[in-house]
């Protein structure tokens, strides 16, 4: 392959996608590689029917490697890379300087010249069937022959295995994301490697050996992301009984006592708020790395419990867009022997560096003060109390996502009664806040819209006293002004709304 | 100093609260629930600071 017209034709090949086609690709370009044959398989069941091979592609993130790796080394490697779009329209040769406005992008893979990690960065819509459960996914320009366009993916990208592990990988992940967001300037891949400290690991750094969990902490510092970190286990918890939370989970016995990644059930709830904010989540095992980027909410495939959770995860050594069926017994079955994830070690998810209040402080906050608010507001309304009604007939559940004051402000529009959001447009907000819902599980259960009000809380106030701006419920609000005046009771329409969160509720 | 007319905010007046108000929402609970919760919020971030501390050496790859 890295020899035999790695650069041929120029300048790209327009391919019909027939059954053997589709071999043929993996053949060239993934020569066995399960990450690539992933990417295919997602590509094909999105409706690929053509693909076109863009050749001596200078992809940034692989520069990066060949100017600090495959450059210095003995054997010859192509210093390009090959780009391979998929349409779901067909197209000829004729049409690809010229697409049709309908030609279905579904994304693109870079390939490197690479047998161990031939998978460079890929944006590929995710699969039918997912796509409401993907939470992270970013918006991603691509220009192919002067003509711009547009993906909305979340980007996967394999480890080379020479300056490139998994922790790396799952690092570049969660950045490149980031960067789309526009949270923070580019970094190609190589620098996952170069910029990380390497006093703070035992193993060289080329070739690369991986990252202890202190070096991606430390890396995600100097990329401008400091990161949130939770031990599994060791998991923050509350004491305090919360009428919309599930009671403690009771660690079940043994000698010793089984891995809290095989039954706390605390885990869930810490990824489920990162992810309806928009943020991937890395998770460590014992030995590997890979990322979060969805979950689903539905009947568990064995017990049939209808409130299960199944994540979506981008793993660098098998691909993208892949259900974890259980967190708790987390096996791939497709390698031999079988590859268990379980139990899960450690969470980090990088953040904007003005998110400092935690989400689980925000939640015990907010829902509490949303419950003192109800005793006050159905003074104004009685409607307020629906909150307390809730409550009592425990179909309260609390969801809970930061986002920046901008998008709440724009998306309260048309979402929220008209008054609520008028008064939500018109208040100084910090950049980043925390929206803390509540939501009607019966409504939720039914598919109606099921949020009944919500807590706006300053993501940069304290931890020990997170700091609600406004508060609502059905028939009133309340909003506190920089000035410290209070506009209350602002009185409102009661219909119930749709979540302001990433996917559904 | 009255502000002068043209600098009028261009919030709509509420009207005024019929059964009390509040400045700060930590008013709202009684001064022994308010203390619980504060204790609470303290000692879920000990929790926190205590996990960071004692894992720093897995290495993933």
């Amino acid at each position: 392959m890295l020899s035999d017209g790695w650069e041929y034709p120029d300048p790209a090949a327009v391919l019909a996608l027939t059954e053997d086609r589709w071999s043929w690709l993996h053949d060239r370009y993934g020569r066995g590689s399960r990450p690539f044959g992933r990417c295919l398989e997602v590509a094909r069941s999105g409706g690929a029917r053509t693909a076109v091979i863009e050749t001596r592609y200078i992809d940034l993130d692989y520069r990066s490697e060949y100017s600090a790796f495959y450059s210095r080394a003995f054997a010859s490697t192509p210093d390009s890379a090959v780009r391979l779009h998929f349409f779901e329209r067909e197209l000829d040769a004729a049409m690809v300087a010229e697409l049709p406005e309908d030609s279905g992008y579904l994304g693109y893979v870079v390939v490197r010249p690479s047998h161990l990690g031939p998978v460079g960065r890929a944006m590929l819509a995710p699969p039918p069937g997912m796509g409401d459960a993907v939470r992270t996914a970013v918006t991603d320009e691509v220009h192919l022959f002067g003509q711009q366009l547009t993906v909305r993916a979340v980007p996967f990208v394999q480890q080379d295995m020479r300056l490139g592990r998994c922790a790396h990988a799952a690092a570049w992940m969660c950045h490149y994301s980031a960067w789309r967001r526009g949270e923070v300037p580019r970094r190609p891949m190589a620098d996952f490697n170069l910029a990380s400290d390497h006093t703070l690991g035992l193993g060289r750094p080329v070739p690369s050996s991986g990252l202890t969990v202190n070096q991606l902490m430390q890396l995600f510092m100097a990329f401008e992301l400091p990161a949130a970190f939770y031990r599994v286990s060791d998991l923050p918890n509350t004491v305090l009984e919360v009428p919309w939370a599930p009671p403690q989970p009771d660690p079940p016995e043994g000698d010793p006592p089984p891995h809290p990644g095989t039954w706390d059930t605390r885990l869930i709830p810490i990824c489920c708020q990162y992810l309806n904010s928009g943020f991937p989540v890395l998770v460590g095992t014992q030995n590997h790395a890979f990322v979060l980027c969805g979950y689903s909410r539905g009947p568990h495939p064995e017990t049939g419990h209808d409130q299960w959770i199944r994540f979506i995860r981008h793993d660098d050594q098998r691909g993208p867009y892949l259900w974890v069926d259980n967190v708790f017994c987390d096996v791939d079955q497709k390698d031999d022997p079988h590859f268990w994830y379980t139990p899960w070690e450690v969470l980090l998810i990088p953040l904007p560096d003005k998110l400092w209040l935690a989400p689980e402080h925000a939640e015990l906050a907010g829902g509490l003060t949303l419950q003192q608010f109800a005793h006050q507001a159905r003074q104004e309304d009685e409607a307020a109390a629906e909150y307390l009604d809730l409550i009592e007939s425990g179909n309260l559940a609390l969801r809970t996502y930061a986002t920046s004051s901008n998008r709440f402000k724009r998306w309260s529009q048309g979402r929220l009664p008209p008054e609520v959001a008028y008064e939500y447009r018109l208040a100084r907000m910090p950049r980043y806040v925390w929206i803390i819902e509540a939501v009607d599980r019966q409504r939720r259960g039914a598919g109606d819209p099921p949020v009944i009000g919500e807590a706006v809380l300053d993501a940069t106030s304290a931890d020990h006293q997170p700091d609600s701006m406004a508060l609502h419920l059905p028939g009133v609000a309340w909003i506190r002004q920089t000035d410290g005046t209070v506009r209350y009771p602002i009185r409102c329409t009661r219909d119930p709304y749709e979540s302001g969160g990433r996917g559904p509720p | 100093m009255a502000e002068p007319a043209h600098l009028e905010s261009i919030l709509k007046e509420v009207e005024e609260p019929v059964g009390g108000s509040f400045s700060n929402p930590w008013e709202l609970f009684p001064e022994d629930r308010r203390r619980e919760v504060e204790d609470e919020l303290r000692r879920m971030a000990d929790v926190s600071r205590r996990a960071e501390s004692d894992s720093g050496s897995l290495r993933v790859s």
